[in-house]
């Protein structure tokens, strides 16, 4: 979907997935039920007027499609723009190239310009990077982040109602999510993992 | 107690209004209020000769026991709520109930299942006994499915891209199909198409 995957030159075609991607994004519905698409939109198509002082938000439109291939949830939403600085593209350029290194077994760094070379990079981050869908029906957003940082959530009911947005620590891999709960791997510093559950909780008030 | 009923009622119904059309509702990036605490660690005892290396999924069944499917080792381990290992499944083969490059795990009711692409195999496994099941889905696709239905049913998605050229941008075409289990035929297809931007290869 969207650009082409970023690829190793040299390495058969290792690929992954383009980190600022603006295309669709989907995800199997909880219980198989259904297939929930994604469809993320550039900031910058979200305002017909160019002068517009005010930073347009980027629009996203989530849909739900049934095995019938009927529409069973078709809700729309916007997300703030976020301009994509240098600096962050270059903590992803280097974040891919780490990890091509670890996946192929390469003792040196895989080349930062070759895998910049294949980046698509627009202007603004897309208006989300990834979603997962709860075993309850509930979505979990994403938002943009430069690799490293904490990880923030905008939420949303099985039905569509915008829940509170959630804030993880950063390095960890969801594996499984619901309105109260996630299940994530972490990995420690010999590459094992552990499988960790967090309950959600009010942060403290300061 | 009126009180709370009305405003129950309220909640209720607040739920049941579909979206004006053409409405979107704002995703802020105000303060977050949430955020999580690990309640519960799993993985090997000092005396397991097993790691988790690369969790392949993670499926929790109604009795919040959670199944983990594991790249490296090919097994399907079980836990109990509490974090206990209850049993471990599966491993590396073509046999029933093996695997050798497991995708994902379903829950469907009582039964979890199991996706190997590599097999073309569904392998059932029961949420109470922890035993493979008698297949019912003989046949998958080598690749593409994405999950089962309630109905009986598979769930296959993928996109294909056309070749890019300077006179036509790049299109990318995604589609859903459902297929009906034994007759392999298409239920349901959506298909979109996307102008995208072409990345430099």
């Amino acid at each position: 979907m969207g650009p082409p995957p970023t690829k190793a030159k040299g390495t058969g075609g290792f690929h992954a997935r383009q980190p600022f991607d603006t295309g669709y994004l989907y995800k199997v519905g909880s219980n198989g039920r259904s297939l929930i698409v994604i469809e993320r939109s550039d900031a910058r198509s979200a305002t017909s007027n160019p002068l517009a002082f005010a930073r347009p938000d980027a629009p996203l439109r989530i849909t739900a499609i049934g095995y019938k291939g009927d529409t069973l949830f078709d809700r729309r939403y916007t997300t703030p723009a976020a301009p994509l600085t240098a600096s962050q593209i270059n903590a992803v350029v280097d974040s891919i190239s780490v990890s091509f290194s670890r996946l192929l077994g390469l003792k040196t760094i895989a080349s930062t310009a070759d895998i910049r070379e294949t980046l698509f990079m627009p202007k603004q981050w897309p208006s989300i990077t990834d979603f997962y869908v709860g075993i309850d029906g509930t979505l979990w957003l994403q938002q943009p982040a430069p690799p490293g940082r904490v990880l923030k959530f905008w939420r949303l009911s099985a039905d569509g109602k915008i829940l509170p947005s959630v804030s993880l620590k950063a390095g960890l891999r969801i594996l499984r999510v619901s309105a109260n709960r996630l299940w994530v791997a972490a990995r420690d510093a010999d590459g094992f993992e552990t499988i960790e559950i967090h309950d959600v909780i009010p942060l403290k008030q300061n | 107690m009126i009180r709370a009923l009305f405003l129950s009622a309220a909640i209720l119904a607040s739920n049941l209004v579909p979206q004006r059309a053409g409405a979107q509702e704002r995703l802020d990036t105000g303060r977050i209020a949430f955020g999580t605490r690990v309640v519960r660690t799993i993985g090997p005892s000092s005396a397991d000769n097993w790691e988790f290396v690369r969790t392949r999924d993670l499926e929790v069944d109604r009795l919040g026991q959670m199944w983990v499917l594991e790249d490296t080792d090919h097994k399907l381990r079980v836990f109990s709520a509490d974090g206990k290992l209850l049993q471990a499944l599966g491993g590396n083969g073509a046999g029933p109930g093996e695997f050798q490059r497991p995708r994902w795990l379903q829950r469907l009711g009582d039964t979890v299942w199991v996706y190997d692409p590599s097999t073309a195999r569904l392998s059932p496994f029961s949420v109470t006994t922890r035993k493979l099941l008698p297949a019912t889905r003989p046949g998958a696709p080598h690749f593409g499915l994405e999950a089962l239905s309630p109905v009986g049913s598979f769930i296959a998605a993928g996109s294909h891209q056309d070749d890019p050229s300077p006179e036509k941008p790049l299109t990318t075409t995604f589609s859903h199909q459902v297929f009906a289990q034994k007759q392999q035929r298409a239920l349901g297809q959506r298909t979109v198409t996307q102008r995208g931007v072409q990345a430099r290869m």
